[in-house]
């Protein structure tokens, strides 16, 4: 096969190939480097553009509860990180971790947990909040099918390697929330209801049941009161996702649109996380966190690099404190984050974290 | 068209459509208008064969239409609302800042091409290759290069202008 053109890496993306069409890109991605990094660019602007685009959508003054807490100034930055030279060591980073955690998963693995740990200025709390439901906060998906081709976001990080697939399902950390008190349930959008078999964790499962509601950032507010206004407004509905027992690691939200295959879901992260068991830390200066996309084609690789802090902390990297996962796909969509800590060399000795949430595509109005 | 069929159609394609309108007009009001006056032609339709695309067409004809007659017009009552709304509200720091990103996406957005923009917004709101084809009358095979070439116009010109508002912003701090 030739080299593709960037109208139809942009058609792959998009499922718009036919099968047969799809395939034969598919595997030539496997072995080309040259057009994983067009894949890998194009991926990046199609993340990029729905991110731009729905800042067009207006939002009246006054929409949005006082009482929200407001992002730090850091996080509120916007990034280009899309195009951040940084990213292309990460891209590497989280390829080669998540190849081995591949490999790992199927001798098991260990169970840890982390704590999810505010940085002085990291502060995403404040009143409003989110406490999904118990199916919501404890679900899992099914394990990923495939993860084609690369899946990076920047543009300069081909990752031809990263369609191996990855289980992360079969490694799960419990994660508890220390730093947030009970909050109070968020108005308008409800979180979504996962349709695949949940099975998570039982570590997991208990810390969902046992601690409080994750906070919730500020972003996912945002979205959360545009979504109830424009609900009054028009009918419109927004999904919502929830992290499974992750408190405060991450929040996450899906933008969800009637037959819309071009959805977007963007995390924030934890400013500081902070290993509390008998995982080794002794490796590496750095962590990945990688989030995956997974189901339904869904696509979407973030590798995010935390810097290593002190003897159990690590802190994210200033350049990646938000990320937008494309998701190209029809259906659900549904991520699953893994932090995966290096040590020892470069081997991580952690295993993932369980965190991960479904967003259910909603139909509007 | 019956009543039924157009109550159908407009549970399924308001809320999309109003958005791309919106997105394409910066005016909710005005994107209403248009929307409406397109359900109101589907009305007058026997059968719609692809009624996404037609819906779609049909607005971004509309508009074009309109924006002929009234373009003048309507900027300045645009400006008078934008001045309205800047003397009423106290935006906080957050609104602010949206405000600013909106406006940067809207310099980006309005810069591409009629064409790149239009198969944008459309692809944004769901359509595929062949609805957007349709609606814009290109082939279907020219759609992913077209999208590949908006989007990518799209994100430099948005990040350009970061820079520049960033380059602006730091050379005021450091003359004062």
């Amino acid at each position: 096969m030739e080299h593709l053109d960037e109208g139809m890496a942009h058609a792959w993306i998009d499922g718009e190939l036919s099968a047969d069409d799809a395939v034969s890109v598919e595997t030539h991605l496997q072995s080309c480097a040259t057009c994983a990094a067009i894949v890998a660019e194009a991926r990046g602007l199609v993340a990029a553009t729905s991110r731009i685009v729905s800042q067009l959508d207006h939002v009246s003054a006054g929409v949005i509860p006082a009482a929200i807490s407001t992002r730090p100034a850091a996080l509120r930055a916007r990034r280009v990180w899309w195009r951040h030279p940084a990213f292309a060591v990460a891209a590497v980073l989280g390829v080669t971790t998540m190849s081995w955690l591949s490999l790992r998963s199927t001798t098991g693995g260990r169970v840890a947990t982390i704590a999810g740990e505010h940085a002085p200025t990291g502060d995403v709390t404040a009143a409003a909040a989110v406490a999904p439901n118990a199916s919501a906060s404890t679900s899992a998906v099914a394990s990923p099918t495939k993860v084609p081709a690369s899946r990076a976001r920047d543009a300069r990080a081909p990752s031809a390697g990263a369609g191996a697939a990855v289980r992360p399902d079969a490694q799960r950390l419990a994660v508890r929330d220390e730093a947030e008190p009970t909050r109070t349930i968020a108005p308008a959008a409800s979180a979504p209801t996962p349709t695949a078999p949940m099975q998570a964790a039982p570590a997991a499962k208990a810390a969902s049941t046992a601690e409080s509601p994750m906070p919730v950032p500020r972003l996912l507010e945002d979205r959360t009161a545009l979504a109830a206004n424009r609900a009054g407004a028009s009918g419109f509905t927004s999904g919502k996702a929830s992290f499974a027992a992750s408190a405060s690691l991450a929040g996450c939200y899906v933008l969800a649109r009637a037959d819309n295959t071009a959805r977007s879901a963007t995390m924030q992260l934890p400013p500081r996380i902070r290993l509390t068991d008998s995982v080794r830390t002794t490796g590496s200066a750095t962590a990945t966190f990688l989030a995956y996309g997974m189901r339904d084609g869904t696509t979407a690789e973030i590798p995010l690099q935390y810097r290593r802090v002190g003897a159990s902390a690590f802190d994210l990297s200033p350049a990646f404190d938000d990320a937008v996962i494309g998701n190209a796909a029809l259906g659900e969509a549904a991520f699953v984050r893994v932090l995966a800590l290096p040590a020892d060399g470069a081997r991580p000795t952690a295993s993932p974290t369980d965190a991960q949430f479904v967003a259910r595509r909603q139909s509007c109005p | 068209m019956n009543d039924e069929a157009l109550e159908r159609l407009f549970r399924l394609y308001h809320v999309p459509l109003v958005r791309y309108l919106t997105r394409r007009l910066g005016d909710r009001d005005w994107a209403e208008e248009i929307a409406q006056e397109t359900f109101l032609r589907a009305l007058r339709q026997e059968t719609l064969t692809s009624e996404r695309s037609w819906l779609f067409a049909v607005a971004t004809n509309l508009v074009r239409d309109d924006a002929r007659k009234e373009t003048r017009r309507r900027h300045h009552l645009q400006r008078l609302a934008d001045e309205e709304r800047g003397r009423v509200v106290e935006p906080d720091t957050t609104s602010i800042e949206r405000a600013h990103e909106r406006d940067l996406a809207r310099r980006a957005v309005d810069g591409l091409a009629e064409r790149d923009r239009l198969a944008l917004l459309m692809k944004e709101e769901g359509l595929n290759y062949t609805e957007i084809a349709e609606a814009l009358d290109l082939s279907v095979g020219s759609v992913g290069t077209t999208l590949a070439r908006a989007r990518r116009r799209l994100t430099e010109s948005y990040e350009a202008l970061q820079q520049d508002v960033a380059l602006r912003s730091g050379g005021t701090r450091g003359a004062s």
